[in-house]
């Protein structure tokens, strides 16, 4: 169990008056689960972890691990770095070059505080650590005769060899290769509910977040502007800059239609006319300028009498497994993304087809 | 830095190769080659002479023998040995945790840097002057020993240990450091266990520079050897004053000698030893 409460903790910088850093930071994780804190660079996600991990120093708020206070500006509580029990995976990956595989591995083991493991206790959970993460058998191998992938998962070794209650790890897939990347974010997803660890990772790109996370949350400018499941986060939206930064939803801007209650469906009438229908995940009141997103894969392209929404296909991409259009729709392009085996040629008149509920206003 | 993919890359001078081929030839010559040989000509004459097919038979290793059979000079050898040695090895403990202090702006690390920075713009000679007032004043009986040269010498080369280090912990990835913290090393633990074998390159290499530096200061060791603690800048100069040049020769090439392999060793051990700063 993990506790943050109005965690901040700011950057001024004295050039030009722009502050980074975090605003009032807070979530709840139970045990084990893999939390993802995703947003472009300079968001304050990284900041976060540092600020959990005590590489930072919050200027307020409060950090708890279960019912141990990490930090708190209130009692002015600070647990030292060294002392949190934390296993933490960095982007760089930061093995020891002067030291083995076994010794990078066992140092959490030999230096922390109170009862030390014997030598062979050392050895044992060594090698179970290095059995996890797929390493058996490498532990005699000097650190820096490993690949990429092998540092990474000797990073991992040593984050969880001294069974820590919270791991956190700051993009450490960022370095690897494309389909080394896809391979890790399974191996390290699978790692995680094998040994049940409570996770924070950070990360800037959505598709790691969505494959591997129970919960995200999405930061901008140093604050947390949407926290859910995966699917909540995908599919509903909470804002322009969520639907915008994950899936590149198309954004129609238009004014409601009608009241409507929290969690209904309404209508939205668009600037050129057209009248869709679409989920309102809260109240709004009849003539209210909103926003609806939706997501490429989710419109249809069908005849143009049978939609709400008409335009004509501007340019059209063959990726392979799907056929990309840009349907010019009055003065706005909006993306489609269709199903390969039909390609419809550009200048084609079409109509836009869509559910109402994968329609949904964002603030 | 990062220092990705570098890697010298020749390229093909043409015609100009002749003309770089015999600037760096005529460098060679002028810098190293000519002072050697006149230093040579020097020590096995037995009195000062230029050149001359005449002066061929005169030639002998007189000097050479001199040199290593009269005690004074090997005693002043160890002096000198030891007096730089004991300043190297002060100076790189103290700017091992100094610099490493400054480079990772530590509490104090800007006012550490200036200060052991200071004494760079002391000519060596005011220098020598404030630290014999010093310890002619303060009551420890150090003043005529070989340890005043050492503290003056620490003082001196402090700004050289300072730079090894500070540019070594720049080197190094800070999440090197921070992995350690968060794995449970205290601040000394991280800086015994991490920080200092990751910086031995660049402590060795200051120890070496400032030992060979150290070795042949007269500025500082003119004002503070004294007949019981004399070093071989001194005892050099003093044989030029005393008409001895041809002596002064030989011990000078036996020194360069000697300084050379020392030089040469550390070379080799580094080489040998295999992973540097960066794991290569």
């Amino acid at each position: 169990m993990l506790t943050v409460r109005a965690l901040t903790k700011i950057y001024a910088n004295r050039f030009d008056a722009q502050a980074g850093g975090v605003r009032s930071v807070s979530f709840d994780l139970p045990q084990g689960t893999f939390f993802t804190l995703l947003g472009p660079s300079g968001c304050g996600k990284t900041t976060t972890l540092r600020c959990v991990a005590g590489l930072e120093r919050p200027d307020g708020g409060t950090v708890l691990v279960g019912d141990r206070v990490l930090f708190d500006s209130e009692s002015k509580t600070a647990v030292p770095l060294n002392e949190r029990g934390i296993g933490m995976v960095f982007q760089s990956y930061a093995i020891w070059p002067h030291m083995t595989v076994f010794e990078n591995i066992a140092f959490p083991l030999r230096v922390g505080k109170g009862q030390r493991p014997g030598r062979e206790e050392i050895g044992r959970l060594v090698d179970q650590a290095l059995s996890t993460v797929g390493l058996s058998g490498y532990g005699d191998r000097p650190a820096t005769r490993l690949s990429g992938g092998q540092q990474q998962r000797v990073a991992l070794a040593r984050a969880i060899v001294h069974r820590p209650k919270l791991l956190l790890l700051d993009e450490p897939l960022s370095n690897l290769d494309a389909a080394l990347r896809e391979e890790m974010r399974i191996e390290l997803r699978r790692l995680q509910q094998q040994i049940g660890v409570m996770t924070i990772y950070v990360t800037h790109d959505q598709s790691e977040a969505l494959a591997m996370s129970d919960q995200i949350a999405v930061m901008e400018k140093g604050r947390v502007v949407q926290m859910g499941d995966p699917r909540e986060i995908y599919f509903r939206p909470a804002n322009e800059f969520v639907a915008r930064f994950i899936g590149a939803a198309n954004l129609l801007h238009g004014v409601c239609d009608g009241d409507v209650a929290a969690g209904a469906e309404g209508h939205v009438r668009l600037a050129d006319g057209a009248r869709i229908a679409c989920h309102f995940p809260r109240a709004a009141t009849s003539g209210k300028p909103s926003v609806v997103a939706i997501r490429p894969e989710s419109i249809g392209l069908t005849d143009p009498a049978r939609a709400a929404l008409h335009g004509t296909i501007a340019a059209t991409s063959f990726l392979g497994g799907t056929v990309r259009y840009d349907v010019a729709v009055g003065g706005l392009t909006v993306r489609v993304v269709g199903a390969a085996e039909r390609m419809i040629a550009s200048g084609t008149g079409v109509g836009l087809d869509f559910p109402a509920s994968a329609a949904v206003v964002v603030d | 830095m990062t220092g990705k993919g570098y890697r010298p890359r020749p390229f093909d001078l043409g015609k100009g190769r002749w003309i770089a081929g015999a600037i760096i030839v005529a460098n060679f010559c002028i810098v190293l080659v000519l002072p050697m040989i006149t230093l040579l000509w020097m020590a096995l004459l037995p009195f000062l002479r230029g050149f001359s097919l005449a002066a061929l038979p005169l030639l002998s290793f007189k000097n050479f023998r001199t040199v290593f059979t009269e005690p004074g000079y090997v005693e002043l050898a160890t002096n000198s040995l030891l007096v730089a040695g004991a300043a190297a090895t002060i100076i790189m403990a103290i700017t091992a945790l100094a610099g490493w202090i400054a480079a990772r702006r530590g509490p104090g690390g800007w006012a550490l840097d200036q200060l052991a920075t200071l004494s760079l713009v002391f000519p060596g000679i005011c220098l020598g002057v404030a630290v014999m007032e010093v310890y002619l004043r303060v009551p420890l009986p150090i003043y005529g020993t070989l340890w005043i040269i050492a503290i003056a010498y620490v003082i001196r080369f402090m700004p050289y240990g300072m730079r090894y280090v500070y540019s070594g912990v720049l080197q190094l990835h800070h999440e090197l450091e921070e992995a350690a913290g968060v794995a449970g090393a205290g601040a000394l633990m991280t800086l015994r266990r991490i920080v200092a074998p990751l910086l031995s390159p660049a402590i060795v290499a200051g120890w070496l520079f400032i030992f060979l530096v150290a070795n042949k200061e007269l500025a500082i060791a003119v004002l503070l050897a004294s007949p019981g603690s004399q070093v071989i800048a001194v005892s050099i100069f003093d044989l030029w004053v005393n008409g001895q040049g041809g002596e002064l020769a030989a011990f000078g090439l036996i020194w360069t000698v000697l300084m050379t392999v020392i030089a040469c060793l550390f070379f080799v051990q580094g080489r040998r030893g295999g992973t540097d700063v960066f794991g290569n």
